[in-house]
């Protein structure tokens, strides 16, 4: 198994003093005590720029300010986004903005990505179809030339954890906006990252970040999380 | 004896009677002293003594401590004199090579210090690498009279308006083109390189009409004025811009302007990018792996000096 940077001190509130002055992170929103959305924090001292950017699920691309979702958790992503890099990289996600039209999903095509023009692409000309997990994804993937962020196969259509009823819903409301997408290779695109496990991969000091990783090191990070959310924690 | 001296003895041995190979190390180290008080900073007061006790080599006089103050730079390996290190490394050499029993030591206000060990236990001494000039360099635009064309480097020398004659560094191409406007009239860029105490020109490129001339100066002028990410965004959109209309020899001629070692990485990160697609496109693949070299070596030394840290 990849050998894992998470601890204590390595995960980051956002906002806090703590971020350093040029950072890029994968972010995690906790509500009542639940990991439920995944962004990216970008935090670049020349520029002045401090943001979150991310997909509400719904139909929005955005980039919202640090505390707006809160308490959030982060990580970082500098051995994927060089520091020198971040103004390319907050280029490239303002150019995403303008041009991503996602839908949701708990989709996943390997190989898809948001490319140098801010365009969906995913082999096989898959749908624009993603989870707020698989937004991310599919914004850092840009930046891995050779490797994948995640071993996808790993991850199947049994991580959605929903009944065959939502998952043929979703097929049958997926094809009547796509007529000719094929619908064998939409299925083998179903899958779900969930927000802590992204947030996890953070940590791995190994691309792609397999399932083994995940499983092991996901319930210690929401431990470490957890005690952070102890009112007891918070006292000065 | 003088309070401040520095001497180096070799122990059982008498200046009346040397076997061969201690006399060639003794005045082998009577010479490098010599050399060392002759390098030393203001060394008037400065001589030299060679006595019976052993056989003892010897400088001595107030200047000493500029002396032992330029042996423990050259000992740190801090120092960038070659010809002062050049004769401790004689000495350190001497110390180390053979089997004679050697003291060595310099008194300054009656308290004694060894350099035997010091010398004995250093890697061989170097001359301290000078620190490189620090340049900025911008690009910029000129017009002038070409005067003179070719030299040994590939060079064009250009009477620019408002500045005066200056030495226009280039490629043999450039050189060779540029015959044809000799003694006429040119628009070129250039980049420029400015450090404390010398300007360097370096030729970017240059422009057949004013018109064409003016379109890139004033482009290069406003690029430059806006915020990076503001910046980033117009570079992106240009290129895309000439890569839609395939007007790629264009292209090739814009990515000039950013074809210098000293552009920002992001900016050629952004043309690599933008151009990822079209890396075998015939007009286009020499300049892209010209800045892709670029690229690399910046962010190779960028991610060396983090790692030094």
């Amino acid at each position: 198994m990849a050998k894992s940077n998470l601890s204590s001190d390595n995960l980051i509130d956002c906002p806090s003093d703590q971020l350093p002055a040029n950072f890029v992170g994968a972010a995690l929103y906790v509500e009542g005590g639940n990991p439920i959305h995944a962004l990216i924090i970008i935090k670049h001292e020349a520029t002045g720029v401090f943001e979150m950017f991310h997909y509400d699920g719904g139909t929005t691309v955005e980039f919202i300010q640090p505390g707006v979702l809160a308490p959030s958790f982060c990580g970082s992503l500098l051995h994927i986004v060089d520091e020198e890099l971040i103004p390319t990289f907050i280029t490239h996600c303002r150019i995403i903005k303008d041009e991503a039209k996602p839908r949701y999903g708990y989709f996943y095509n390997q190989g898809s990505l948001y490319d140098a023009e801010g365009k969906f692409i995913s082999p096989n000309d898959m749908p624009e179809y993603m989870s707020c997990v698989g937004f991310c994804i599919n914004v850092i993937q840009q930046y891995l030339s050779d490797e994948s962020f995640f071993k996808y196969s790993d991850w199947d259509e049994t991580t959605i954890g929903k009944d065959e009823g939502y998952i043929e819903q979703w097929i049958a409301k997926v094809k009547k906006h796509n007529p000719t997408v094929d619908e064998k290779l939409l299925r083998e695109g179903l899958r779900r990252i969930f927000p802590l496990e992204y947030l996890t991969g953070a940590f791995s000091d190994e691309l792609p970040v397999t399932k083994v990783f995940t499983d092991e090191e996901s319930p210690k990070l929401k431990s470490i999380i957890e005690q952070r959310l102890k009112p007891a924690s918070k006292v000065a | 004896m003088a309070e401040s001296f520095l001497e180096i003895k070799i122990s059982d041995v008498s200046l009346a009677s040397m076997p061969i190979d201690v006399a060639i190390s003794f005045t082998s180290l009577v010479e490098a002293l010599t050399k060392i008080a002759n390098l030393t900073l203001g060394n008037d007061n400065l001589k030299v003594q060679i006595r019976e006790g052993s056989a003892v080599a010897c400088i001595y006089g107030t200047s000493l401590e500029n002396t032992v103050a330029e042996y423990k730079e050259v000992v740190e390996n801090r120092s960038t004199n070659k010809d002062l290190v050049e004769e401790w490394r004689n000495i350190q050499e001497i110390f180390k090579a053979n089997g004679l029993a050697y003291e060595a030591y310099y008194n300054i206000g009656g308290v004694t210090t060894d350099i035997l060990q010091p010398l004995k236990a250093a890697k061989r001494l170097r001359v301290r690498a000078s620190e490189p000039k620090k340049y900025h360099t911008t690009l910029q635009f000129f017009s002038g009279e070409l005067i003179e064309n070719g030299g040994k480097r590939p060079n064009i020398h250009v009477d620019i308006e408002g500045v005066g004659e200056k030495t226009i560094a280039c490629t043999k191409l450039s050189a060779q083109k540029a015959n044809v406007y000799l003694y006429s009239k040119i628009h070129f860029s250039a980049w420029v390189s400015e450090s404390d105490d010398d300007v360097e020109y370096q030729l970017c490129d240059s422009y057949s009409t004013p018109e064409a001339f003016e379109n890139y100066r004033s482009f290069i002028n406003d690029f430059y004025s806006m915020p990076l990410l503001d910046a980033l965004k117009v570079l992106h959109y240009k290129c895309r811009d000439y890569l839609d209309a395939k007007e790629y020899k264009r292209l090739r001629r814009f990515l000039r302007l950013f074809d210098h070692q000293s552009v920002d990485v992001n900016f050629l990160k952004t043309i690599l990018i933008i151009t990822q697609g079209f890396k075998e496109q015939e007009d286009l693949s020499g300049i892209r792996n010209s800045i892709k070299e670029k690229f690399d070596n910046r962010m190779k030394a960028i991610r060396k000096t983090k790692s030094n840290v």
